[in-house]
């Protein structure tokens, strides 16, 4: 065992895993984490806390993930090179463990031009590849980038993301074949709209075995309404949402009745997805709308959650 | 009805085969343009640059009015189009010293519009909306 | 070569309205060549600052100069009794030129007429675009000579991230993803396994971050 953490225990007893996503505040009233806690508590396996996600300030994700421990759930915490050197990305890895996080995600992250602070200074010391290796050699060399010797254990499952539908494609696979070289232990990807062109990139994971070095969890993000499928599809790096996805949104009217077609429609992908050779379990992103999991898990046949064998 | 007349100094900088062609038109016919109007002519419009419309201003002139052949008629392809852009450029320079954007023009012209480009020059006067500040 | 622009005039003129003479010292070296700060440009700003002073009823000498480098104390020299004579000198030459009179002329006022942005190259007639941010240790040659410091947003060495769509840079539809230009042309030189190799953490002391740089040739050295 790398870490010892359920989510690592899961995977290592063969279950298809479930992880979400959490929000959290826009200031320190962690009454919101608390709340959004319970939401998903029993839904899914481990939560996955952002890092001023698209360069927005929030409640740094290390201090959410100590409150998910506190109530008895298994953070996945996300730390971006763009607002941290390595001092502070070694430094805030010491205050997760030591706060009993055990996963940990490195992302590049979301340029600051596009938050509440474009004025800030880029750091991008590190990038996401560099970052998972570094966290490999703390854990695995008990060392410091720098190569000083670390007092004590990092125990960390290392986590990384990938954009399937993203340019170059044939870099997509190169990325991923080189953030598994780095170290990586679990994958969660861009969540996928359009099927063929992650079956296409799963075949190519699959063709290179990289499958079966580094655990991968398909990402989703279910639809709240039209307006949003156009919103993601224009606005959001990264994601392209394909013409009958909208129009069968559009379709299924407003309120209530959209977002029950957006739960359906996610699980019914995460059915689809679950055949697919390669896949070790789900991701579901619902932004702001943490009670859309339990009906999504329901309807995927993803409840109730496997116990994870102790380590 | 009477309208004040402003004559105050002008200038005119334009392009020989426009504005100096129709001028030379004008001439044959005893016309010309009124005496506090300047006339500078350069070879093409494609020649004329901030520089040049600056020192006018600085001269003394306290209106300018750019003129070249309308677009597609240049002889050498572009030089309305520079003309244009470079009179642009001016203006906001010169809105930015203190000097009203609307005392530069940009006109087109082919020769047989002397009529015009006489017609313009007494038009050429402040914006009714506008309260000048000295 | 450096590319500078003009600043807005009014933030120019901020500087200068108390003032009773200024020099406008230009330089005929990079701020000519991207056209910001050369004879001709010294020209127009000069007669920009005289309709200023004179629409604002102010009295203000305003004299013109140029120098064929203002980095290099030797063309300078000319200058001393320009400089003697005028309350401030707005030199319009790159950031470098700007502290070169004044460390030259350590008693006189010198104010930037130019924001001094990058080093770069001119793609068309009117449009530079950065190309170099001088990180002080070269790796052209991993990446098909296109610079991932320079000219990815996040400057990424193992790039691409995850916003990169169409060939074009999250941040800005005009910025190319430089790692679709990395891609494409190790492709084109047959080096695009190279890219799989995972790029170790960058050793930022040789850039501007280790603290402001010398270089000292002493084969050369007086």
């Amino acid at each position: 065992m790398k870490s010892g953490s359920k989510l690592e225990r899961l995977l290592e007893q063969g279950s298809f895993v479930v992880t979400a996503e959490l929000g959290p505040p826009k200031g320190p009233d962690v009454s919101v984490v608390d709340r959004k806690i319970e939401l998903l508590r029993n839904v899914c396996d481990a939560v996955n806390v952002t890092d001023n996600q698209t360069a927005i300030v929030r409640l740094c994700s290390a201090a959410a993930c100590a409150r998910l421990v506190a109530a008895g759930i298994e953070p996945v915490m996300q730390m971006t090179a763009r607002d941290r050197n390595r001092l502070a990305i070694q430094a805030d890895v010491f205050g997760a463990v030591s706060q009993g996080v055990r996963n940990l995600l490195c992302l590049t992250g979301d340029h600051q031009t596009f938050g509440n602070h474009p004025q800030a200074r880029n750091v991008y010391d590190l990038d996401s590849v560099q970052m998972i290796a570094m966290l490999k050699g703390m854990r695995d060399e008990g060392h410091l980038l720098g190569g000083e010797e670390i007092e004590g254990e990092v125990p960390l499952l290392i986590g990384g993301a990938a954009n399937p539908f993203g340019d170059p494609f044939e870099m997509r696979v190169i990325r991923l074949a080189k953030k598994v070289a780095a170290g990586v232990d679990f994958i969660q990807t861009q969540c996928i709209y359009d099927m063929p062109r992650f079956r296409e990139w799963m075949h190519r994971v699959v063709d290179l075995g990289l499958h079966e070095r580094t655990h991968i969890l398909a990402g989703v993000m279910p639809l709240k309404s039209a307006g949003m499928a156009r919103y993601v599809d224009s606005s959001v790096a990264g994601i392209r949402i394909p013409d009958p996805i909208i129009k069968r949104m559009a379709g299924a009217g407003r309120g209530k009745a959209a977002r029950a077609e957006g739960i359906r429609m996610c699980a019914e992908t995460i059915q689809e997805l679950r055949e697919i050779e390669g896949v070790r379990g789900v991701h579901i992103m619902a932004v702001e709308w943490e009670e859309a999991i339990e009906p999504i898990a329901a309807q995927a046949g993803l409840l109730p959650r496997p116990i994870a064998a102790t380590a | 009805m009477t309208e004040t007349r402003d004559t105050s100094p002008m200038m005119v900088i334009g392009c020989e085969r426009s504005a100096g062609a129709a001028l030379a038109r004008l001439a044959d016919e005893g016309r010309e343009l009124p005496p506090h109007v300047q006339w500078q002519s350069v070879p093409c419009g494609g020649s004329i640059d901030e520089l040049m419309i600056l020192e006018a201003f600085e001269n003394g002139a306290e209106r300018v009015m750019v003129v070249s052949c309308a677009a597609g008629a240049c002889n050498s392809l572009v030089g309305d189009e520079r003309a244009r852009r470079r009179t642009a450029a001016a203006r906001e320079l010169l809105e930015s010293v203190g000097v009203s954007s609307w005392r530069l023009r940009y006109e087109t012209m082919a020769p047989n519009m002397g009529s015009d480009l006489l017609r313009w020059v007494d038009e050429f006067v402040a914006p009714e909306e506008s309260i000048e500040q000295s | 070569m450096i590319v500078a622009e003009r600043k807005p005039i009014a933030e120019i003129l901020a500087n200068l309205r108390q003032v009773s003479s200024v020099a406008v010292v230009g330089c005929d070296t990079c701020v000519a060549v991207c056209m910001a700060g050369g004879t001709k440009e010294v020209a127009v700003l000069g007669a920009a600052l005289r309709l200023a002073a004179r629409q604002e009823g102010r009295e203000q000498l305003v004299t013109e100069a140029c120098v064929e480098r203002q980095c290099e104390v030797e063309f300078n020299e000319p200058l001393a009794e320009l400089v003697a004579n005028h309350d401030v000198i707005l030199s319009m030459a790159c950031g470098v030129g700007v502290q070169t009179l004044a460390e030259q002329y350590p008693s006189a006022v010198v104010y930037p007429a130019l924001n001094t942005k990058f080093m770069g190259r001119p793609e068309e007639l009117g449009t530079w675009s950065e190309r170099c941010l001088g990180c002080g240790n070269c790796v052209l040659d991993k990446f098909g000579g296109v610079c991932p410091i320079t000219r990815c947003s996040k400057n990424l060495l193992n790039g691409p991230c995850g916003g990169s769509q169409d060939g074009k840079c999250e941040v800005d539809p005009s910025i190319p993803c430089a790692w679709q230009l990395i891609y494409d042309r190790m492709m084109a030189i047959g080096q695009v396994e190279r890219l799989m190799r995972v790029e170790p953490a960058k050793d930022w002391t040789t850039s501007r971050d280790g603290g402001p740089r010398k270089v000292v040739r002493e084969d050369i050295v007086p």
